[in-house]
């Protein structure tokens, strides 16, 4: 079946040739590893299928996706199955870098091409392809700290985040960038800090009904995800809270992560209190993802180097504030395939 | 007076005291009320009313479970498996009820009406309920290592049908009215009065009927039940079944209430249900124990979680303080008892 | 003459000398000043029906029980053992009916098990193996030391416990009902190893209910009656099996009953070539307002019997119960109208973390309900009806039943077959554990019931009660009816007796 592939890997010829000059690889397509951390998310299956379709496209590579259940353990084991599975080449996407360290390591060892999503792993010195997320995560900080004091310029901001307050990438890359964007225009504001949602939108719920019973005054929350949006979406409405008023704020203000289409109704709504999120673009991430893999095979990128190199896709700022609604809708379009 | 006299009053006297199970359920209820009261006193803004009200609200779906969980436990049965049923019947419910059209697998279902689609994830619950009493009752596997199994063929089959994700999409408009319906014009909803009711019939049926009775007998002496012209085999399936339905319930109410069925929703929710029923009083070995001990259990568990999430500790915390709690009352528990015996 | 001297001065050592030995228990005296001696490296045997105090004086000798006056001396020194951690380091070693070896483990390393620690601290392991070893092959050679005991039979694994014994320096090992599941060929393989423990200068205390046994294999024999000594002698003096059973069982029984012979009433049960891995084709009938007893030792059948006819062993053959077909459960059986009280009362009869209240109407517990709801009025109602009729000695019918005697537990279970409205009663082993007083209150309801038309079965390890109360008798032995006999003032004991211990059987 690959064998029809063959004919379009023509427009590949150099890089084919170049591979077959190192005798590593086979002429008729590759088989790449597509590491996702939780396909429950309807980012990594808009990802996972432009990886499928993209590959084989302009590549005719063929992509295995690996989907690591949001369980850093299962992560961990899928990098096994690399080697084990025969693969050419692997994008990863792991939580647990240390774990992983080793499973990389004999994959390298193996000649697999090993290129990481997200975060870097370790000294491996594999190249890394991440979104911007720290630039999105401050200016919705920024943004929602600027429409808070605006509204109640009397009310003290007092925010808190939800997700994986053990994880460094989303602390670098969210909650703590959050955090500076809301100092940078308030600082005085009060950081209770990140509390964990990891057990997913139920646990989301309970903590934002317990913790807004005991602390009334929290007034902007980061829901690090948008499965965890739904847990917090649904928390506030239990007590009452979670609205605006025609575009102003009542009682908090959220923000988000993965902008979709379930979002896309609540941030353009005047009455709700969810207004921005970090529009992932699962298209444009995707590709990236699977460019630096043919990169490194064609000898454009190294395949290790003393520190990681890291290679940035662009994060959107999807906000009430900054982005009309007809260029969100574009843009969901464009990425979801509407 | 005589030794005997003496011995007879002390015997009369504590014929008189409260039965073992009303003394450690009122144990269990008057440690979760202390615990509140420090909690009060340690957390600003803990001692509120609604924050009561929230104890009960955010737990309706382990306490549920529980009650299912105790029953089986006290008839010295295991149910491990109602987490990986509250996924699954979850994303039966959904995937039934998804239009047959949509645009990929994840979006296309069965096209059932809501009512019908939440009826056939409540038989699909009760099959795995089938397999664990088939294998407890008929096969004599011990009930640990056959719920676990269909926990995880459960939480599989979820998985499958949901392609290890979730499904959300093309649903019917009514099919979130049950799990966000508001009762009494409150903020409390359907599935919390639900539990209520369900609570209060199981403690009526474990005091006060037949049903309970034998269940009590079962786990306590199942040899001299089964001389004494009990059908034991018949009464640990009917418990299996009516776990395996409330584990459906509680799956297709939170599915309802996100609008999503999720092969991951209920992620350790068996061990939540076997913890807040051994914190409640009940024996690991069957034969005693209460839903109302298991009740106050969950109240127990639910004050340590929030108290932490009030203080924005940090997970290492929250789980440390949570096995601390558990360890403390179970201890304390024995001993109480122990005491209580010799005493 | 330097032997003859040596050999006199050895003969006044005794193994074990046992001097006014008394135990008792409230309202009991289990063993009543007992002396006797027993000579080195012999087979002494000890016999007596059930009850006679042979388990107690057993239970004295290993440390299990402490006695209540008396003395006990090993080799002519003062032996008080405190537990039976104590009699192991005296020298005494016990092979108990339930086997205390680890299948997991080898036979060597089950034979060094603890020895490390407490006894041969000071030895390097290897010595402690050799001499384990040696031990081992010099009563039986054929068992592997390296062998893992799971793969061993119970035979070689009663050996393994011997050698355990006797490689851990013990001096007297007692065997309490060795034989009991073993097969003939294993039994003459024990005996082969008892004779060679006795030759390497060990005395075996040997107890058992079958007297062909302790004719083969003993030297000497110590009977007990009620408690008492009645004689110790060498075996080569007793005249045969007759005079055994006559010390065994004295001259008269007493009876205060007035046996009926056969009631010829309509035949409610009729049992024909029941069968299953223990019983081989039993077959009887019981009559309306009879009360019929089955006698026999451990393990002759006597509770497979009831259990099969009560539905809760599976068994061939034919029951047929008030021409109803056999009940497959039960609860079928309780339906039927048969109740059963189990033998092991605590753990079979009754709910001992149940009160008395609670324990009464479980066999038919859906008569105090209506749509499903308890009845708890009813209830409290019923079991003070029940405690007054049987004379349940309790202030509250909310007592915890572990709290009350043995016979009072007795009674609970009973009420709760009379609750069930029973037709017929199996009763398994009825008195076991029961005082005196409450077991004539027990025969007395036993009567009551029959006199109203109930047919009964007691099945029982003691002569006396069967003799006293049961209209006809089936002697069981080995798994079958071995003979059945009429009730009455000329039964012939001694005859029984034999019939009981595998001596023949021949119909009276």
């Amino acid at each position: 079946m690959q064998r029809r592939n063959v004919l379009k890997a023509g427009l590949l010829a150099t890089t084919l040739t170049f591979v077959g000059g190192a005798g590593a690889f086979a002429d008729d397509g590759k088989r790449i590893a597509f590491f996702v951390s939780d396909l429950s998310n309807v980012f990594h299956q808009s990802q996972a299928a432009e990886a499928e379709r993209y590959a084989k496209e302009k590549y005719g590579a063929e992509v295995v996706v690996f989907d690591g259940q949001a369980d850093s353990a299962v992560m961990t084991q899928n990098v096994d199955q690399v080697v084990a599975g025969g693969f050419d080449a692997a994008t990863l996407h792991i939580w647990d870098a240390e774990a992983a360290t080793p499973g990389v390591e004999d994959a390298l060892a193996d000649e697999i091409v090993m290129t990481s999503f997200f975060s870097p792993i370790t000294d491996t010195g594999i190249p890394t392809a991440r979104s911007d997320e720290a630039a999105v995560s401050f200016e919705m900080g920024a943004q929602m700290a600027k429409a808070w004091k605006e509204a109640h310029p009397d009310k003290p901001i007092v925010m808190v985040q939800l997700g994986w307050p053990n994880h460094t990438e989303v602390n670098s890359g969210r909650t703590a960038p959050f955090a500076e964007g809301v100092l940078s225009v308030d600082p005085d504001a009060e950081n209770l800090g990140a509390l964990d949602s990891s057990k997913g939108q139920e646990a989301a719920k309970q903590i934002i009904v317990d913790l807004l019973t005991q602390r009334p005054e929290v007034n902007l929350i980061y829901s690090e995800a948008s499965n965890l949006t739904v847990g917090t979406m649904a928390g506030l409405a239990q007590l009452g809270r979670g609205k605006f008023d025609n575009g102003k704020p009542l009682t908090e203000i959220v923000a988000s992560v993965d902008f979709d289409s379930v979002e896309f109704e609540q941030v353009y709504d005047p009455n709700s209190s969810l207004k921005a999120s970090m529009g992932l673009p699962p298209v444009e991430t995707a590709q990236g993802r699977i460019d630096l893999i043919m990169d490194v095979l064609d000898g454009k990128v190294e395949r290790t180097s003393d520190t990681a190199e890291e290679f940035f896709y662009k994060a959107y700022t999807v906000s009430y504030w900054s982005m009309p609604k007809e260029e969100a809708e574009q843009w969901l379009k464009d990425q979801f395939g509407g | 007076m005589t030794d005997q006299a003496v011995e007879g009053r002390r015997l009369a006297a504590r014929d008189n005291r409260l039965s073992d199970e009303m003394f450690i359920t009122s144990l269990v209820a008057g440690a979760a009320v202390a615990l509140f009261l420090l909690a009060s006193i340690l957390v600003p803004n803990f001692f509120q009313f609604q924050n009561v009200v929230n104890l009960v609200t955010n737990n309706w779906a382990v306490i549920s479970l529980g009650i299912g969980v105790t029953f089986l436990l006290v008839s010295g049965n295991f149910d491990l498996s109602v987490g990986g049923v509250v996924a699954l019947s979850g994303v039966l419910a959904v995937w039934f009820a998804q239009a047959a059209d949509g645009a990929n697998a994840l979006s296309s279902g069965w096209g059932m009406p809501t009512w019908l689609a939440m009826f056939c994830a409540l038989i699909g619950a009760m099959l795995i309920g089938t397999v664990n009493a088939v294998f407890v009752v008929a096969l004599r596997v011990p009930s640990i290592i056959v719920t676990l199994g269909t926990m995880m063929l459960a939480r599989g089959i979820a998985q499958v049908i949901t392609q290890g994700s979730q499904r959300n999409t093309n649903l019917p408009s009514d099919f979130g009215m049950l799990g966000n319906m508001a009762m009494f014009g409150s903020s409390i909803k359907m599935p919390v009065v639900l539990m209520a009711i369900l609570i209060l019939t199981a403690v009526f049926v474990e005091r006060k009927t037949v049903f309970g009775r034998l269940t009590y007998l079962i786990g306590a002496n199942p040899v001299a039940s089964r001389l004494s012209g009990v059908d034991n085999a018949r009464h640990v399936i009917k418990l299996y079944l009516f776990s395996a339905v409330m584990a459906g319930v509680v799956g297709i109410l939170l599915a309802s209430e996100f609008k999503s069925g999720f092969s991951n929703r209920g992620t350790l929710m068996e061990f939540d249900a076997l913890v807040i029923s051994l914190l409640g009083g009940v024996a690991i070995a069957g034969g005693f124990g209460s839903v109302i001990g298991m009740f106050f259990g969950a109240i127990i568990l639910a004050t340590v979680t929030s108290a932490a999430t009030g203080l924005v500790l940090s997970p290492d915390w929250q789980f440390t303080l949570k096995a601390l709690a558990v360890f403390i009352a179970i201890m304390a528990q024995s001993w109480a008892l122990a005491r209580r015996h010799t005493g | 003459m330097i032997v003859q001297t040596a050999f006199a001065e050895k003969a006044q050592e005794k193994a074990l000398s046992v001097r006014e030995l008394t135990k008792d228990y409230p309202g009991v005296r289990a063993v009543d000043t007992v002396s006797f001696d027993i000579d080195r490296n012999t087979v002494h045997c000890l016999v007596g029906e059930n009850g006679a105090g042979k388990s107690t004086i057993v239970k004295m000798l290993t440390g299990a029980l402490t006695p209540t006056s008396g003395s006990m001396a090993i080799l002519g020194r003062d032996y008080e053992p405190g537990s039976t951690q104590d009699a192991r380091e005296s020298g005494v070693g016990t092979l108990f009916q339930e086997l205390h070896v680890v299948d997991q483990l080898t036979v060597l390393e089950n034979l060094t098990l603890g020895m490390e620690a407490s006894r041969f601290g000071f030895l390097v392991k290897s010595d402690l193996e050799n001499r384990v070893v040696k031990t081992l092959a010099a009563i039986e050679p054929t068992i592997d030391p390296k062998a893992r005991v799971s793969s061993l039979s119970v035979a070689q694994k009663q050996i393994v416990e011997i050698a355990r014994a006797a490689s851990s320096g013990a001096s007297i090992i007692i065997m309490d009902e060795p034989t009991a599941a073993l097969s003939e060929r294993e039994v003459e393989r024990l005996f082969g190893v008892i004779r060679r423990l006795r030759d390497s200068d060990v005395t075996v205390i040997y107890i058992s209910h079958k007297l062909d046994e302790i004719f083969e294999l003993g030297d000497n024999v110590t009977v007990m009656r009620d408690g008492k000594h009645i004689a110790t002698k060498p075996l080569a003096e007793v005249n045969g099996r007759p005079e055994l059973i006559e010390m065994m069982v004295g001259r008269a029984i007493t009876h205060d009953y007035e046996p009926r012979g056969e009631i010829a009433g309509n035949p409610v049960l009729n049992v024909k070539g029941l069968s299953n891995h223990l019983l081989k084709d039993v077959s009887f009938h019981v009559n309306e307002g009879e009360i019929v007893g089955f006698y026999g030792l451990v393990g002759a059948g006597k509770t497979e019997v009831a259990r099969a006819i009560y539905g809760a062993d599976k068994a061939d053959g034919q029951i047929d119960f008030k021409g109803r077909k056999r009940a497959a459960s039960p609860k079928e059986a309780i339906a039927a109208g048969i109740a059963l009280v189990p033998e092991e009362r605590r753990t079979q009869g009754l709910f001992t973390e149940l009160t008395i209240r609670r324990n009464i109407p479980i066999m038919n517990i859906r008569k105090l309900a209506s749509f499903g709801i308890f009845q708890d009025e009813r209830e409290k109602e019923v079991a003070r009806e029940y405690v007054g009729m049987l004379g349940i000695a309790t202030n509250s019918i909310e007592k915890y039943a572990e709290k009350l005697s043995g016979g009072n537990q007795q009674k609970v279970v009973l009420s709760k077959c009379l609750f069930a409205d029973a037709d017929m009663l199996l009763l398994d082993e009825p008195t076991r554990g029961v005082d005196v007083g409450a077991k004539s209150e027990i025969y007395d309801l036993i009567r009551d019931l029959a006199n109203n038309g109930r047919a009964i079965c007691i099945f029982s390890s003691e002569l006396e009660e069967v003799l006293g109360i049961c209209d006809r008798v089936f002697l069981m032995y080995d798994g079958q009816v071995q003979a059945t006999i009429k009730n009455g003032a000329e039964v012939d004991i001694p005859h029984i007796l034999n019939v009981v211990t595998g001596g023949g059987s021949e119909n009276t």
